[in-house]
């Protein structure tokens, strides 16, 4: 992921669509949620990121095909959120994960 | 279900949460797997033996086999990997393997001797960062280190591969047993160490060959004087300290081994065959013929579920935390797991010495209100 950041898909840009690195493992391990980067050399355990159920679920949708919407929608599928709460969360977690460069947007 | 956790770094606490989650599951999160049992330099003391220049019983494993073993024990829950050897960098497809284990998200830490670190390892780290890759060095001079290993030329070879790996930004550290050839050179070692920002451990506990040979116990220094220059770095001292504080009240265990062997932690050596730890040689389950977790699951537990006998000391002795003494290694040495290991425990015993004066200096210290 280089050059400068496409704009964050907000609440209302239902059609952005999303694409997690294909260099970061999701690892379920002792029922924690982990985030490994295969490209970053880490020190300890303390140094990869932690992630909830919801989150791995969202992790999971972010292939770079499904928009925001679609990803929405599987996410209240599996989980019992209200629609707007859900969406505003979703659009904050991948702007988070997009700060810690695990997320490009495509469109 | 609440909103999604933003992606944060992993607290202490929730580290040790997790740490105790899979000993509570007997998750299989530390594995070490030993690619080959070659090596390239003929080391005094190493615990091979003449495995490092023979054929393995039965062929090494190839790579797809490794990606294989690899693959069960990531689904298994594993999650630190420890590649090791022998020299692993002897192996032709180690970046086949190795480029595997990081897709599966495993953490990796490489054990080397560096001499055959070249372009194509210093792009694969570059690109795929292991944790550490962490090298063997038993000398600071030519002189010394290959009066160890044997080999003209190693010792040159070993710190241009540490500065090489060092300049592409990837992680490296030092190690070295204490040795009656390398005694004197140890401060000159840690120096080195130092000059290039690399941490460096060391370590006097030499065992027999696994086939029996008791030649590198003859490469042993008085554990008095090997604990002398252990002590001389004031972090090992610290953290020999706190460490006996910490655990000294434990009650003894029942069981026999109270490591993490066969609990969280596993070993697979060349042959294929799944094991507690690379230094117990069973229980044993070939992964030729049955999966990870049918051998992890079936076999490996017996190994946790052995006892204590009446009359066996050291789970009870103060020192035990001190000693390093696991029953694998005495056995090695003693013939069985229940006699304890004179120098071992000399060994043990003058850490204790010396910790519980420095304890005493504090405590004095902080009772003058000084």
């Amino acid at each position: 992921m280089t050059g400068e950041r496409a704009p964050l898909p907000t609440g209302g840009d239902r059609g952005a669509v999303c694409a997690r690195s294909t260099d970061v493992i999701l690892r379920e391990v002792a029922g924690e949620r982990i985030l490994v980067p295969i490209r970053s050399g880490i020190a300890d355990l303390q140094a990869i990121f932690a992630i909830n159920a919801v989150g791995a679920c969202i992790w999971e949708q972010l292939d770079g095909a499904r928009s925001l919407d679609e990803v929405l929608a599987t996410v209240l599928e599996r989980f019992e959120v209200p629609a707007s709460e859900a969406r505003a969360d979703i659009a904050d977690f991948i702007e988070q994960l997009q700060g810690a460069g695990l997320v490009e947007r495509r469109r | 279900m609440g909103p999604p956790a933003p992606p944060r770094q992993i607290s202490r606490e929730r580290l040790l949460a997790f740490q105790r989650r899979a000993v509570a599951g007997r998750v299989p999160l530390s594995g070490s797997i030993a690619l080959t049992h070659r090596c390239n330099l003929r080391c005094v003391h190493c615990y091979l033996g003449d495995e490092r220049h023979a054929a393995t019983e039965g062929g090494e494993r190839d790579a797809a086999f490794w990606i294989s073993v690899l693959e069960q024990v990531a689904a298994a829950g594993c999650l630190n990997l420890l590649i090791t050897g022998g020299e692993p960098l002897l192996r032709p497809d180690f970046a086949e393997i190795y480029v595997r284990a990081k897709r599966l998200g495993l953490l990796i830490t490489v054990f080397t001797n560096a001499t055959l670190v070249d372009e194509a390892i210093l792009e694969l780290f570059a690109d795929q960062p292991p944790q550490l890759v962490e090298i063997t060095l038993y000398g600071a001079t030519a002189g010394v280190y290959e009066q160890v290993t044997g080999v003209p030329g190693s010792h040159g070879r070993c710190l241009d591969g540490a500065t090489a790996l060092r300049r592409r930004g990837i992680r490296v550290g030092f190690k070295s047993m204490i040795l009656t050839e390398n005694r004197r050179e140890i401060p000159a070692m840690r120096r080195l160490a130092a000059e290039q920002g690399v941490d460096f451990r060391l370590d006097p506990a030499l065992f027999p060959c696994k086939d029996g040979h008791c030649g590198p116990l003859s490469h042993r220094i008085p554990p008095e004087e090997a604990v002398a220059i252990e002590m001389e770095d004031p972090g090992y001292r610290e953290k020999a300290a706190i460490y006996h504080q910490r655990l000294r009240d434990m009650p003894p265990e029942s069981r026999l081994f109270g490591c993490l062997a066969g609990l969280t932690g596993f070993h697979v050596d060349p042959a294929g065959m799944l094991l507690p730890c690379l230094m117990v040689a069973a229980p044993a389950h070939d992964l030729r013929k049955g999966s990870f977790l049918a051998g992890w699951r079936h076999v490996i537990p017996a190994f946790r579920e052995q006892e204590v006998r009446i009359g066996y000391e050291c789970h009870r002795c103060e020192k035990r935390h001190l000693c390093g003494a696991c029953p694998a290694t005495v056995a090695m040495e003693t013939g069985t797991p229940f006699q304890k290991a004179e120098y071992i425990c000399r060994l043990g015993g003058e850490r204790h010495r010396i910790i519980l004066e420095e304890l005493q200096k504090s405590a004095a210290h902080f009772g003058k209100g000084e």
